[in-house]
Parts: C-alpha cells; structure tokens; sequence
C-alpha cells in the first residue's frame, strides 16, 4: 500500500506539467483566435465589439496563467469547457468517443500480447534454432514498417484481396456486437504488430536468461513437462523488462491510434483530436491532452503495480 | 519389486558415461568415459574442483542439461535396471522427481523467487503423485514440518525471500523428499551456507538418508565433508574419476597423487599457525583441450615420462575394492593432516 | 614465525569504537558497533564470522569506505576519519585492499599492464620505463610471468591468475597495511593454497601487514597471528592463533570450531554443535547478541551486555560465562 501511495505520489506533477505545458504551448499558436472563429461564420466581418465580446466570453483578454489558472479550477471539478467551434462540452465530446478508443487500445493491446508471448517464449526456449531465426527475422522486418503503411497493407491483404474483413467504418456495440467486433480486428492488429517485434526480442532475452537459473533446473529435476515449465516458471520471472515495455510503449499506442483511426474512419479520441486541430478548436485540443495525459498517468501506475503483482521482491524493496 | 534379486544390484550403476558439450571454441570433455555404482542406503561422495565435470555429471544422471544437440552424450546409466539413457523424455520424466530428486547448491537461487513456498512444493504433489489440492497443502505442511522449519503451515504461503539461506535450503530438501526418492543428489547443498548452518543441513540430510534408506550422491569439493558424511568416494579431475574407494581408506591410503595434493592443499584447524600449505602447482586442464596422458600430470610432483603420453584406466592392486587412475600409486601409507 | 618481541614493537593501525550504521527499509541499524583493535607493523589479524557479521564493513571502515558513522581509526599515528578525500588520497596508496571475486574487480576492458600500472599513474607517475620496471617487478613476484602477461586481458585468465593480479595491483604502491577482504573464498582448495602461500610470501618480501577477512576458521588460523571472531556486529573473541585454537572462550568460537568438517573427522561434535539461526543485525537480542544461540546461556545474558575484557595476556573474551577448561 506504501508502495502504491509513493508511485501515485510521483504521478501527479507529471499530470499537471503535462496539461501545463500544452496549454502554453496551445497559446503560442501563431494567429488570433477570435479572428478564427469569426472569420469562419463567413458572415459579415466582425466587428471590434464582437471580438472584444467573443475573448471576453472566451476568458481570452486575460493573462495566459490565470486562464490556466481558471480552467485548471473548472478543470478539476469536472468542467472541460465547451468546443469554440459546435458549443458541445468537451467532456461530453470526451465521452462518447472514449469508448471507441479504449475497445481499440485494448483490443490492440490484448492482440500484441497474444501474438508476442508465445513466440517470445518460443524462440526463447529454441534460442538460435532455425524457428528462432526465422522469427527473428520477420519481426526484424517487421519493425521497419510503420504504422500507416502496416494498415494499408492489412486492409489490402484482409478487406480487398480476401473480403474477410471490413475496410472501414465502425459499428455501435449495441447494435451489433460482432460487427463492432470485426471492425476493430484490422485497425487493432496494425497498432499491435507494430508492438510485436519488440515485446518478443525483449520476452525473448529474458526467458533465455532466466532458464539458466537453477529453479529451471529444479523445476525439471522434479519432473516437470517442458510447458508447465515454460509457463509457470519461466514466464513471470521474464515478464519484467516485457511489462515496462508495454508501458514504455503507451506513448506509440497513443499515436498509432490517432493515426489508425484516421484510416480505418473510426470516431474515436483520435480522430476528435485531429478534427479539433483542424478546426483550431483549442479548448477541445486541450481536452484531449488532458484525457491522454490521464490515460497515460493512470497505465504507468497500472504498470507499477504490476511488478508488485509479478514479483513480490518489489513491493519490499520500496 | 524389491525381491531378493533386485536388492543384490546396486541401485544405481553408471558405466563409461560421457557427456561432451559442444561449444563454438570447440568440444568440452566435461565427463569422459566415467564409471562408478551406487548401493541402497548408501552415500556417494563425489569430490573435486570447478571443472572437475562433478556438477555435470549429476545433471546427466538426472538428465536435465540442455537437449537442443549441443550436449552430446555416451554411455548407460543403470537405475534399478533400466538404463534411463535410452528411456523415452515421458518415461524419463517419471523418474525424475519421483525417483531421483536433486538439491542444487545456492537455495537463493534454486527456488522460483515470484512462487510461494507452497506452491513450489504442492505442484510435485499434484502434477507427479496426482493428489488434489486439499491433500496436497496438507502433506506440503507436513515436510515443511518434517524438515525443521517451525510453523508449517505459515510458511506454505510465503515467498522464499522471506527465510534465510539455511531455511531456502530445508524447503529445498522439502520438495527433493517430496515423492520419497530412492536417490538423492546432492549438487554442493552447503557451500553456498554459513558453517554452522553447514552442519546442521549435513546432520539433517544423513537423518533423512537413514529413515527412509535413501541413497545420495554427495557432490563437494570438501574433503572434509566427505570424511564426515559419506561411505564411498570418487574423486574426479577434468571430467575422469581419478580414483575410487570407501572413504576411510580413501583418507588412510590415498594412492592418487592428486587426492593426496588435496588433502594437503586444504588448511586444517589443528595445524599451527603458518603452515606452509603444499600448494598444487598450475591449473587443472581445459576442458576443451585436454591433455594426452594423464590430465594430472602436468601438476603432478611424481611425474615420469609415460604419464605425458599414456592415460591411465582405472586399475587396483592389493585392494579391489580401492581403484585408482595413476601410473604410479602411492604406496600404501598415511598422509594428510587430519588423521590421527 | 614472526618475532613477538618485534610485532608489539610498533602499533600501524588502532582502530578505537568504530561504529557503522545504514538505514534500511527507514530503519537505522549498526552494521558494526564499538569495534576496536590494534594492528601492530608485520603482523597478520584474521578477522572471522559468519556472513553478515559485518567482518567486511569492518575492513572498509578502516580504509574509510565509508568512514566510520563513529569511532577512531589511526594509521602510522594519523586520524583518518577526520580527513578530507584530498588528504586521504596519499594515504590510501598505502592502504590497499583485495576482494573476493577477483575476476569482477579487474577490468574486463583493459590490459594487465594497465591494470596494474593504474595506481602510479594516479599517482603522478610518468616516466614509461619506469612504470614499465614496476610492473614487471611486482608481477615476477606474484608469479606471473610478465612476457606473456602484459598485454593480455584478464578474462584470458583463471581466479586464481586473476587474484594474483589483484595482488599485484596492490603491492605496485608499496602499501603498508593491505586488507585481504575474503580473497580466497572463490577459488578452489588447490589455488587457495597457492594464493595464501602468496600472501605469506609477499608479506616477508614487501613488510606488510594483513587484516585477513574470512568465513573459513582454518584459512583464518593458517595465516593469521592474531584471531578476531566476529558475530553480529560486535567483536567477541580475540587471541592468538594458537590460542583460540586451543583454548576457545567464547562459546560461538568453540562452536564455529566444532561445526567445521576435517579430513578424518567421523562427525560433527553435536554437542558443541550451533542450534538455530543468525539473528536479525536489525533487531539484535538484548544484552549478549549470541544468547539466543548459545547452548550456556542464564538470564544474565539477556540483562546485560557483557563487555569485551582480558581474560589472560592478549586474550580477550565478551562472554559472562567464558569456556575455561583446556
């Protein structure tokens, strides 16, 4: 519990430098806001009362930090403000499309573990045999491909050569469970074969490292099968450097959905962030940040707390 | 099974046993054409230095080492007569555990540091005897109990980390009685122990050996604890047994120069202060190239010419219960400091 | 044997009270408390006990890795706990030590003779031919063939090559007082006999003088003249070689001398034999540390502490109860 207070202890300056930080930067955007909303009205040009009515209605004739200062205040009793460009709250915005992007991070992450734990183990168990390189060498390869390009070539592949696999687009979950779920396959898969390679390399090494330890030798001296051994003893202690990597690896996440959901036409978190950039939505921009910026706190500590649960030498050392 | 004829075999017999490692700078000779037996009841010491092949020779007993072609192995090894080299992994994994158990030397690297204690030892109860969960935890507390570790039933729940090296080492033992082994080896279960601790696990696994007419094969590099702990010894130099007898006479009459450079090359308590020690002189042979002859002989201070060119076998005189692999015995006479 | 009358002759090393406390887990502990000792010039002390004992943190203490938490320690007559690490550096050449794994503490990078020529080069040492003669001197005399060694790797060489390497790299400054902290504890009987004949060798060629840090009691009466036995922090017996030998004090000495396996040795003295485990130096036991383990313990024990005294001539015992018969 110590343990777990020091870590949530740690992660709260880092949430506030994170949307402190954005918020300058969002600031410094060359260009006046007020003018970019009006001017996009395509009415008449406005007039200097509007504008001087529209920042004043926006907070915008105030110093920099103290409308930090005031949204940070709104910010913390829940109120995200309201879009500049449709009036909708961002927190509502938020909400209906938080759900779309976490079932697609999930998914994607649930993928990458599925594919990269056994052949992970694999390769590690049949170091430098033909499989091991074999494998090797297509995760090599498979490194040297982003994402944008890894989609293109599954969508290819899935929905245009073999028709298995919608293309595009998403369906409620309500509507249509299976639906919803086919659709997430392919953008999923591309934001978790991306992952793959690494996650593998890394599991890879460490079983390989692990299975010289004498418990190796023991738990095969009392007998045991080679996959109970694999699984129930190898694995954990090597999931160390893989856990930490999946958490280092959150940031890629974040990005690959941004772009994956711009491809596959998805209407998730992502894309509300490009949408709002393109409209110079700031407030809604900074919505986003603040959503990602708690994403991304709350799955590090997730992390941590892992490593309590995979080895509890942890716990005791903090 | 254990009729009158079963019981007139030795339990275990090893016969010209090689196990050659094969490595990018070339072969490693770790065990080379090694050749002993083992009775019931009985304890085996198997002396010698780092290098010497002892700790792969265990694992190849118990056939653990690596089965990706980079081992490669010659030779029977006959438990209760079946040559378990020739056994299929299945039948082979049945004895392992259940019939041969091992205890490593460093309990703090020997159990699974993320398992709890109980677990560790209830899946041999499980996956092996095929008990169920309830009867297991119930016999796990029992040998945690039956190996001197106070409240049994605590620690089933706790992580290794939690006991002391000597403690690691009793769970260890724990798991290895676990399927009541008919041999147990014992890969240096005390180096990696205070002295004191020493004594008591020593203590406690010849008690073990006794109450339930276990064999073990003790594997040490101290002399002085196979004085102490075991009936029979071999002892072994760069992947050979140098020479091989009961140990009393074994530490009466030494007839292997090596065994007797051993035995002086060790400090003992009741030599006085600055002794000069009869060092060995060089290093034992590497393993990957040895040498022809005797592979002692480079450090041995008898040394003749046929030494360097002609290995010794293992051969006996007055004695054929005393072998030894020298072209040159030692006469039969007392050396060594500790003898009175 | 080393000249009694010439050892007590001049003290190099009084280490008065010294006291090293961590923090761990937020708690304060003593590693080792109130050790205090006196190295005469020539002499050999064996400090011995079993792992964390705090026999090591006693050797580092004394060359002021860390400096003491509290406590003196004086070398050749200086106060070394007062010192700057600008004033220490020139001391520290004459003050050497030796680990336990030889082989981690040499730099898998680096040549032997650059390992070996490190500390004159430190030291301000510049001219090559020089350097280069010492080198080959100090390897020659550890046994080390310079022709091939020099320009080799340390991983080209077995623990027992490296140790004598190590050694070499301690005597090239011409230290006075080295301390050996377990340095033969990794290596096989046959090379540990070689290495500790070194040391004696070495001692009489170079005048040193050995703090001898061990686990091994017999290694420890081989070399030393002098024998410390340490158990939880605290020093509890210290005598001669032969003496503590012959006529041990401290129950925890008589009992380490019985639990050691000898060549021709049947069994264990159980009746000598240690029961139980090593406290927690985070939580030691009241009044004597050893108590809890000692077969004679009497309520005394636990009350009080009992304090580190002569029992005879250059005897010392802390025990309410020491052992007396021969």
């Amino acid at each position: 519990m110590q343990y777990f207070k020091l870590k949530l202890l740690h992660l709260i300056p880092v949430f506030f430098i994170v949307t402190f930080a954005s918020f300058m930067m969002l600031n410094l955007l060359p260009g006046d806001l007020v003018d970019a909303i009006l001017l996009d009205e395509e009415s008449a040009p406005p007039t200097e009362e509007d504008r001087l009515a529209l920042a004043k209605e926006l907070n915008l004739d105030k110093p920099v930090i103290v409308r930090y200062a005031l949204w940070l205040g709104n910010m913390l009793t829940g109120d995200l403000g309201r879009s500049y460009v449709t009036s909708q709250p961002v927190t509502e915005a938020l909400w209906q499309r938080i759900p779309i992007s976490l079932e697609l991070m999930v998914m994607s992450q649930i993928l990458a573990i599925l594919i990269s734990v056994p052949l992970g183990v694999m390769s590690g168990y049949y170091a430098n045999s033909t499989f091991d390189r074999t494998i090797s060498t297509g995760a090599f390869g498979l490194l040297a491909i982003p994402v944008f390009i890894a989609g293109t070539m599954l969508i290819w592949v899935f929905a245009i050569m073999l028709g298995w696999l919608p293309s595009s687009g998403h369906w409620a979950m309500e509507e249509d469970f299976w639906r919803n779920i086919e659709g997430f396959i392919l953008p999923a898969l591309t934001i978790g074969l991306v992952e793959v390679p690494v996650l593998m390399r890394v599991l890879r090494t460490d079983i390989i490292t692990t299975l010289q330890e004498d418990y190796i030798a023991l738990a095969k001296s009392k007998g045991m099968t080679t996959s109970y051994i694999m699984f129930h003893h190898a694995l954990r202690p090597s999931s160390f450097s893989y856990v930490t990597l999946l958490g280092l690896q959150l940031g890629n996440l974040i990005t690959g959905s941004i772009v994956v959901e711009t491809l596959f036409s998805i209407p998730g978190v992502g894309q509300l962030l490009i949408n709002s950039v393109d409209n110079r939505d700031e407030i809604m921009v900074q919505g986003v940040i603040t959503f990602v910026a708690l994403v991304y706190v709350g799955m590090n500590l997730a992390v941590d707390l892992m490593y309590a649960v995979l080895d509890p030498r942890v716990a005791r050392r903090a | 099974m254990p009729d009158s004829q079963m019981s007139e075999q030795p339990l275990l017999e090893v016969n010209n046993l090689y196990t050659h490692f094969d490595t990018p700078r070339g072969v490693a000779h770790a065990v080379d054409g090694v050749s002993f037996t083992l009775d019931r009841g009985k304890t085996l010491g198997i002396v010698g230095e780092s290098g010497s092949g002892k700790s792969v020779l265990s694992r190849t007993i118990i056939d653990i080492l690596a089965k990706d072609g980079s081992v490669l192995h010659d030779g029977e090894i006959i438990f209760e007569g079946r040559d378990l080299r020739s056994l299929p992994e299945k039948e082979m994994r049945e004895i392992r555990g259940r019939e041969i158990a091992m205890v490593f030397q460093d309990p703090m690297s020997s159990l699974n540091p993320v398992k709890k204690i109980g677990k560790q030892i209830t899946e041999v109860l499980v996956k092996r005897l095929g008990m169920n969960k309830n009867a297991a935890n119930l016999r796990a507390a029992e040998l945690i109990d039956s190996v001197g570790i106070p409240d049994a039933e605590q620690q089933l729940t706790r992580f290794p980390m939690h006991l002391s090296g000597g403690m690691r080492q009793r769970v260890a033992i724990a798991i290895a009685m676990a399927c009541e082994p008919k041999l147990l080896i014992a890969d240096e279960p005390t180096t990696a122990l205070d002295v004191t601790i020493q004594a008591q696990i020593l203590d406690f696994l010849r008690e073990q050996q006794r109450k339930r007419n276990m064999s073990v094969m003790l594997i040490t590099h101290n002399l002085g604890i196979v004085s102490g702990y075991t009936d029979d010894v071999a002892v072994m130099y760069a992947g050979k047994i140098a020479e091989r007898c009961s140990t009393d006479e074994l530490i009466a009459h030494p007839r292997m120069p090596y065994t007797e450079a051993l035995m002086n090359s060790a400090p003992q308590l009741s030599d006085p202060p600055h002794t000069r020690l009869q060092a060995i002189p060089g290093l034992p042979p590497n393993l990957l190239n040895v040498p022809d002859g005797c592979r002692f002989h480079a450090r041995c201070p008898y040394v003749q010419d046929d030494c360097k060119t002609d290995l010794p076998g293992l051969t006996s005189d007055d004695n054929p219960d005393h072998t030894f692999a020298c072209w040159h015995p030692l006469q039969n006479k007392a050396v060594g400091g500790g003898v009175q | 044997m080393p000249d009694s009358t010439n050892t007590t002759e001049a003290t190099l090393l009084e280490v008065r009270d010294i006291t090293v406390e961590y923090v761990t887990q937020g708690q304060r502990f003593a590693a080792i408390s109130d050790v205090s000792m006196d190295i005469a010039k020539g002499e050999t002390l064996g400090l011995v006990g079993e792992s964390g004992c705090g026999k090591s943190t006693t050797g580092r203490a004394i060359i002021q890795l860390p400096t003491p938490t509290a406590g003196s320690v004086k070398f050749e007559g200086r106060e070394l706990t007062e010192l700057t690490h600008t004033d220490m550096r020139p001391i520290r050449k004459r003050l050497q030590i030796i680990f336990q794994d030889p082989v981690s503490s040499l730099n898998p990078r680096r040549r032997v003779k650059d390992i070996v020529a490190e500390p004159l080069i430190i030291s301000g040492m510049t001219n090559k031919a020089e350097i280069d003669a010492k080198v080959r001197e100090v390897l020659n005399a550890v046994g080390m063939d310079p022709d091939i060694t020099l320009d080799r790797r340390p991983h080209q060489f077995s623990g027992g090559q490296c140790q004598r390497i190590c050694i070499a790299r301690s005597l090239i400054m011409e230290p006075n007082l080295i301390v050996c902290d377990e340095p033969v504890s990794a290596l096989d009987v046959s090379v540990q006999a070689q290495i500790l004949n070194l040391l004696e060798d070495m001692k009489e060629r170079y005048g040193l003088t050995l703090l001898f840090i061990s686990h091994d009691l017999a290694v420890v009466k081989n070399i030393s003249d002098r024998v410390a036995v340490m158990y939880l922090g605290k020093f509890c017996e210290l005598a001669s070689s032969e003496r503590i030998y012959e006529a041990p004090a401290h129950p925890y000495t008589a009992g380490l001398m019985a639990t050691i396996p000898e060549i021709g040795d049947k069994s264990i003295d159980n009746a000598m034999a240690l029961t139980g485990e090593i406290p927690s130096p985070l939580n030691p036991p009241s009044g004597c540390r050893f108590r809890t383990r000692c077969p004679h313990a009497q309520e005394k024990c636990a009350a009080e502490e009992p304090a580190f005294s002569e029992i005879e001539p250059g005897h010392q015992v802390a025990c309410h109860f020491p052992l007396l018969g021969e």
